[in-house]
C-alpha cells in the first residue's frame, strides 16, 4: 500500500487567504533557498551547471565546490523500504509495514519516515514478532550439533547481523545479542530455534536495522572537510536508492572486497541493479511519489458523475502509468521527453472506455496508440488527471500547482490576507470563468498566477481524465500560457503544453533535482551543487535518458561523501 | 470508606460485574477521582473545517440546540459552551496566521504556536498528554492516554504531542485497539507472563542498543534516537501495567469479524464505542480523538450522507453549502453521542460516568469559508465530577483558549495556573461557577 491518505489539501474551492494557505499546504519541493526566478542555462553543454530553478532549489548562486558534499541524515526505513527489506532479508512476501502509520513528512514530497512515536514502536514490535515467529531457522541458522551450540548462535549473529544491519555488527552489538540468546535459553527456557527467533525479533527492533546509518565498526574517514563513506555505506546507498531495499549478496561481496570505490565499480553495480526487477519497481515508485500518482485509489470521486470510477478502473490507471513508465525507461529510449510526449499508452477494457476506444476489450493492458489530438504522454494520462482533479470536475489550481512544483521545482510564495472565494458552479460559467474571476482578486498576484494558467491547459479533462469539449454546457477553452525557460510561452491545450515541457531546460533541470532528492531523501543544499552538475552532465551526455541520470546520481560526490554532522564525534 | 481513593466495589457494582472482574481493575486509587472515588476522565474530539456559526452558536443566553448539535439534545443540561475563545497563540504568532485554520491542530491542545505561517509542528506537550502523565504518577492504567482516529494521518499533524516535535500518532485500527485493551485479559495467566517476560527482554536489548547507537550520531540524529527511546519506554510502561488473568471483563464491544474492511461510518461508530468501554472499565482516563484532521480533509467525502463533494470544498463554499456542512457535523456529533450516551447510561454512585467525565469537542477553525482561527467552536459535555457548571452558555471576547486548557487540568485535579506558551496565563472561572 502506498501512503495511505492524500496529503494534498488545496481543494478546488480556493476561498480566501486560507484557501491559498491550504493550497500551499501540499508537501512541496521547497529547498532551503529563497524563492526567486533563475535564468536557465544551456543544457546542451554538459559542463554547464544546473541553474537555480524557478524557485527553491539551492538557488543561492553559490559556485559549485567540487570537494563539497551534502549531509547524510540518519533515516528510518519508510514503509516501502521496510517491506522490501524484510522481503529480501527473510524471504517473506508479507508486507507488514502496510500496518505502520503513514510516512508523514509535510516538508518533503517523497516518502520519508518521521520520528518513532509510541504507535510506531508498537507496530515495529508487532511486525518483528510476527516475522520472527514465521522465520525459517533451519535456513537462516543451520546448526549441525543438537541442543543448540552457542557457537551456532554466534555464527548466526555475525552472518544475519551483517545482512540485517547492512554492515558487520560491532563487537558490543554481538555481545548484547549473545547475552539475549542466553536469556532466551535460560530465563525464557527456549530451545535453540526459539532463541534464534528471539534474536531475530530483537534485531528487527534494533536501531541498526530500523535506521539507515551503516557506519560500521570504524570511525568516519575524513577527507578534507567531508567524510568518505565506507564500502558498506555505499552498498546501502546504492541499494536503497535503486531498490528501496537492502543490498543483495553481490553488493555485500563487493563491499567486503572494497570494490565500491571507483567510478567503474559504482557504474557497473548501478547498471546491474537497474536491470533488475527491483530497479524497475523503484523507477515506478519514483513516478508514483513524484507526481502523487500512487494516490489514485484514495481519491474520492462523485460516483453519480463518475459511476465508472470503480476498483477495476483505479487499478488500471495505476497499472497503466507503471507499464508506460517502465516501457519508456527500460525498453524505449528512456528519455524524459518521451515520457511527456509518447503517443501511446497501455490500455485495457475499463481504460478503453474512458479513452473512448472500442478496440480494446481485454482486462490485460495492451500497448495502444491514442488519439494524438487528445492525449500525449504522462500528464494526459488518467492517473495524473484523477489525482489532480476534483471529486466532481477539473481542478486548474491543483493541476497547475502540480506542474509548477513538481516539474518546474517552483516554490509558491506565502499567501496574502483575505480573498473572497470563487463563485459556485450554480453561478454559471465554466470552471475557468469562475476561477479567472477569483484570480482577479488579491490572491492572484501571490500564488494563482503561478498555478492557474498552467492548470487551464488541462480543462479538456474532467475529474477522472475523460476528454470533454463542454464544461457546464459551455465550450472548453484550454488555451493559456506558461512562464518557461525565462519566457512566456503560449499553448492551446495540454498537448502543446506537454511538448513545451518536454523541450524545456527548466523541466530537465528540475527532474535532476527530483531524482537527487529521491536518492538522498532530502532537499539539496549548496554543498550538493557539484553533484547536481555531474549528475546533469551524465543526463545530458546520455541524451536525457532517465537511466543515465540515475547512474549519474550514483556517481555524484554527495552519493559517496557526506559532510560531518553537527555534534558528531569523528 | 476512604473517599480519596477509588472505590472498586462501587465501580464493580455500577458495572454489574462479578468478582471475576476484580483483577482487571487497579487496587489502589488516587485522584483524579470524584468524591465518591470514581475516576475523572477527559475526552477531546477534534476535526477540521469549522462549523456553521449561525447554526452552532446559540444567539441568546440559553444553550439552544441547532441542527448541528441535535444528536446531543438530550444532554443539553450536561453541556457547557464557552463562546469567544480564540487560538490567540496562533493569532499572535509571526507569519500572518489569522486564517491559518489548517495548521492549528498542533496549537489546539498545546497552547503554543510555531512562529511561522503554516506551522505544523507542536511546540510543547499537549494538555491530554500532560494530564495523562500526572494521572499516571498516581494510578497505573492500561493506557494512560489513548490516541484514536478513523483515518491514517495524512492531511496534517495531530492535536496530541508528547513533547515539542514529538507527535502522538492515533490508532485507527479497531482490531489492534481491541487487542491492546482487552487481549491480555483474555489470555491465560501463564501465557501472558511468558509474553511479558519475552517482550521485556527484547525491550531491554533495544534500550541498550539505542544507547550505543546514539553515541555515534550527530546532535540532530541523536534527537531521533531520544524520541525513539521515549517510545520504547512507553512500551515498557504498557508492559508493566498490563493486568493479566482477568477472565471476565467489562462488557467488551463486539467487532465485525477480523479481515473485514470497515467502511468509515462503521469505523467511526466502533471507535467511539471502544472509547466508551475503555473509560467505563478504567483502562484509560484520557482519550484524544483526531477525526478529520488538520489540513482540510481533502480526499474525504460523505456518500452515506449524500455528499460526494470533497469535505474541504464543501467547507470553502461557505454559506452556499451550509446545509451540507451542517449535515456532516451533525453526523460527527451523532457518533460522539454514542460515547456520551454510553457513559451516561453507566451509573456511578450519585451520578453517571458522564458526570465524572468532560468531553471537549473542538475544531481547527471557526468556519470553513474563511478558516479563521478565532472564536473556536468549543463545547464541553459532562461536568467532570461537578467541576464544570453545565447547562449554559458563557460568552467571552478574544480570550486565549489556553485558559480553557488550564481549566481542563484543574477539572482533572491537576494543579495549574497556566498552560502552554508564556503570556497566556489564567483560567476560566466562569465555567465552574
Amino acid at each position: 500500500m502506498t501512503r495511505s491518505i492524500a496529503k494534498a489539501v488545496g481543494g478546488f474551492w480556493l476561498a480566501t487567504t486560507v484557501a491559498c494557505t491550504a493550497i500551499i499546504a501540499e508537501p512541496n519541493d521547497r529547498g532551503p533557498g529563497a524563492p526567486g526566478s533563475g535564468t536557465p542555462g544551456d543544457p546542451s553543454n554538459p559542463t554547464n551547471p544546473v541553474p537555480p530553478p524557478t524557485g527553491g532549489g539551492t538557488g543561492t548562486g553559490v559556485p559549485a565546490d567540487p570537494y563539497a558534499a551534502g549531509p547524510m541524515p540518519m533515516r528510518r526505513l519508510n514503509r516501502r523500504e521496510y517491506n522490501n527489506t524484510v522481503r529480501d532479508l527473510l524471504s517473506v512476501a508479507t508486507k507488514p509495514a502496510d500496518a505502520f502509520p503513514a510516512d508523514l513528512d509535510p516538508d518533503f514530497i517523497f516518502h520519508r519516515a518521521g520520528l518513532v512515536s509510541s504507535l510506531d514502536a508498537d507496530r515495529l514490535r508487532e511486525a518483528a514478532e510476527t516475522l520472527a515467529s514465521a522465520a525459517n531457522v533451519t535456513t537462516l541458522a543451520p546448526c549441525a550439533t543438537t541442543g543448540g551450540d552457542p557457537t551456532c548462535a554466534h555464527k548466526f549473529v555475525e552472518t544475519f547481523g551483517l545482512r540485517a544491519y547492512r554492515r558487520p555488527p560491532l563487537a558490543a552489538e554481538i555481545d548484547r545479542l549473545m547475552a539475549l540468546y542466553q536469556v532466551g535459553r535460560t530465563t525464557l527456557m527456549l530451545d535453540y530455534a526459539g532463541a534464534i527467533k528471539l534474536l531475530i525479533e530483537a534485531m528487527l527492533q534494533s536501531p541498526a536495522f530500523i535506521y539507515r546509518w551503516e557506519l560500521g565498526p570504524n570511525a568516519p574517514t575524513l577527507e578534507g572537510q567531508v567524510v568518505r563513506l565506507g564500502p558498506y555505506e555505499v552498498a546501502s546507498r546504492l541499494s536503497y536508492f535503486l531498490w528501496r531495499s537492502m543490498p543483495d549478496q553481490q553488493l555485500f561481496a563487493a563491499a567486503a572486497a572494497n570494490q565500491l570505490s571507483t567510478d567503474a565499480d559504482l557504474e557497473q553495480q548501478a547498471r546491474r541493479m537497474l536491470a533488475d526487477t527491483k530497479g524497475r519497481e523503484t523507477v515506478g515508485s519514483f513516478f508514483g511519489e513524484w507526481l502523487s500518482l500512487e494516490q489514485v485509489p484514495e481519491r474520492p470521486k462523485d460516483t453519480t458523475l463518475y459511476p465508472e470510477f470503480n476498483d477495476a478502473l483505479k487499478a488500471a490507471m495505476t497499472a497503466e502509468m507503471q507499464n508506460f513508465v517502465s516501457n519508456v525507461v527500460f525498453e524505449g529510449d528512456g528519455r524524459l521527453s518521451s515520457l511527456l510526449t509518447a503517443t501511446y499508452s497501455y490500455v485495457n477494457q475499463p481504460l478503453a472506455k474512458l479513452y473512448g476506444l472500442t478496440s480494446t476489450t481485454t482486462t490485460n493492458l495492451q500497448k495502444t496508440e491514442l488519439n494524438p489530438a487528445e492525449r500525449l504522454g504522462l500528464l494526459t494520462q488518467p492517473a495524473f488527471l484523477t489525482v489532480t482533479g476534483a471529486t466532481d470536475g477539473s481542478n486548474p489550481v491543483k493541476r497547475g500547482r502540480k506542474v509548477y512544483e513538481r516539474l518546474l521545482c517552483g516554490t509558491l510564495p506565502p499567501p496574502p490576507p483575505n480573498v473572497p472565494p470563487p463563485k459556485p458552479p450554480s453561478a454559471g460559467g465554466t470552471t475557468r470563468d469562475r476561477f479567472v474571476e477569483h484570480d482577479m482578486q488579491a490572491c492572484a498576484a501571490g500564488c494563482h498566477t503561478l498555478m492557474d494558467p498552467i492548470g487551464f491547459g488541462f480543462e479538456h479533462y474532467d475529474g477522472i481524465g475523460k476528454y470533454r469539449t463542454l464544461d457546464n454546457g459551455l465550450p472548453v477553452n484550454s488555451a493559456s500560457k506558461i512562464q518557461l525557460d525565462g519566457a512566456a510561452q503560449n499553448f492551446k491545450d495540454a498537448i502543446e503544453l506537454s511538448r513545451l515541457l518536454a523541450d524545456s531546460a527548466e523541466v530537465r533541470n528540475c527532474f535532476v533535482r527530483q531524482w537527487t532528492r529521491f536518492a538522498f531523501t532530502r532537499a539539496e543544499t549548496d554543498a550538493d551543487q557539484a553533484s547536481l552538475n555531474s549528475a546533469n552532465a551524465k543526463f545530458v551526455g546520455g541524451n536525457y535518458s532517465v537511466r543515465e541520470l540515475l547512474v549519474g546520481v550514483a556517481l555524484s560526490r554527495s552519493f559517496r561523501y557526506r559532510s560531518l554532522a553537527a555534534g558528531e564525534q569523528p | 470508606m476512604n473517599h480519596e481513593r477509588f472505590s472498586r466495589r462501587a465501580l464493580l457494582k455500577s458495572l454489574g460485574a462479578s468478582a471475576a472482574l476484580v483483577p482487571l481493575l487497579h487496587a489502589e486509587r488516587a485522584p483524579a477521582a470524584t468524591v465518591a472515588g470514581f475516576p475523572k476522565r477527559l475526552v477531546t474530539v477534534s476535526w477540521t473545517n469549522g462549523i456553521v456559526p449561525t447554526d452552532f452558536y446559540p444567539t441568546g443566553a440559553d444553550l439552544t440546540i441547532g441542527q448541528t448539535l441535535k444528536p446531543l439534545e438530550a444532554f443539553k443540561a450536561k453541556m457547557l459552551m464557552p463562546i469567544g475563545l480564540d487560538l490567540k497563540v496562533v493569532l499572535d504568532a509571526a507569519g500572518n496566521r489569522a486564517y491559518d485554520g489548517h495548521f492549528t491542530f498542533p496549537s489546539l491542545l498545546t497552547g503554543r504556536a510555531e512562529q511561522k505561517s503554516e506551522g505544523r509542528i507542536g511546540q510543547g506537550i499537549s494538555v491530554d498528554q500532560f494530564i495523562a502523565n500526572e494521572v499516571s504518577k498516581k494510578v497505573s492504567l492500561t493506557a494512560p492516554l489513548l490516541n484514536l482516529g478513523v483515518r491514517s494521518q495524512g492531511d496534517g499533524n495531530p492535536t496530541s504531542w508528547r513533547a515539542a516535535g514529538q507527535m502522538n500518532v492515533a490508532e485507527t485500527d479497531p482490531y489492534r485497539l481491541f487487542t491492546r485493551l482487552f487481549a491480555s485479559a483474555a489470555m491465560p495467566p501463564g501465557t501472558i507472563d511468558t509474553l511479558r517476560l519475552r517482550r521485556q527482554s527484547v525491550l531491554d536489548f533495544v534500550v541498550k542498543d539505542l544507547t550505543g547507537f546514539g553515541q555515534r550520531l550527530g546532535t540532530e540524529d541523536r534527537t531521533k534516537i531520544d524520541a525513539h527511546m521515549e517510545s520504547i519506554r512507553e512500551l515498557e510502561r504498557q508492559l508493566s501495567t498490563t493486568v493479566p488473568g482477568a477472565g471476565a471483563s467489562c462488557v467488551k464491544p463486539t467487532l465485525p469479524p477480523t479481515g473485514t474492511k470497515l467502511d468509515v461510518p462503521t469505523l467511526m461508530k466502533v471507535m467511539f464505542e471502544m472509547g466508551a468501554v475503555a473509560l467505563k472499565c478504567d483502562l484509560t482516563r484520557v482519550i484524544t480523538y483526531d477525526l478529520y484532521d488538520d489540513g482540510g480533509g481533502d480526499g474525504n467525502n460523505f456518500p452515506w450522507l449524500g455528499i460526494s463533494s470533497d469535505y474541504h470544498k464543501v467547507a470553502h463554499a461557505g454559506s452556499s453549502q451550509y446545509a451540507q456542512k451542517i449535515k456532516i457535523d451533525q453526523w460527527i456529533y451523532q457518533n460522539i453521542a454514542i460515547l456520551v450516551q454510553q457513559l451516561d447510561a453507566t451509573v456511578e454512585s450519585e451520578g453517571t460516568a458522564l458526570d465524572h467525565t468532560v468531553v471537549m469537542t473542538c475544531n481547527d477553525m471557526n468556519e470553513g469559508a474563511d478558516h479563521y482561527v478565532g472564536r473556536i467552536p468549543f463545547l464541553l459535555i459532562g461536568s467532570c465530577g461537578g467541576f464544570f457548571k453545565t447547562g449554559k452558555v458563557v460568552r467571552y471576547s478574544k480570550i486565549p483558549h489556553n485558559r480553557l486548557l488550564t481549566a481542563l487540568c484543574n477539572a482533572m485535579d491537576v494543579p495549574a495556573t497556566t498552560f502552554g506558551a508564556a503570556g497566556y496565563e489564567g483560567t476560566l472561572t466562569e465555567l465552574s461557577t
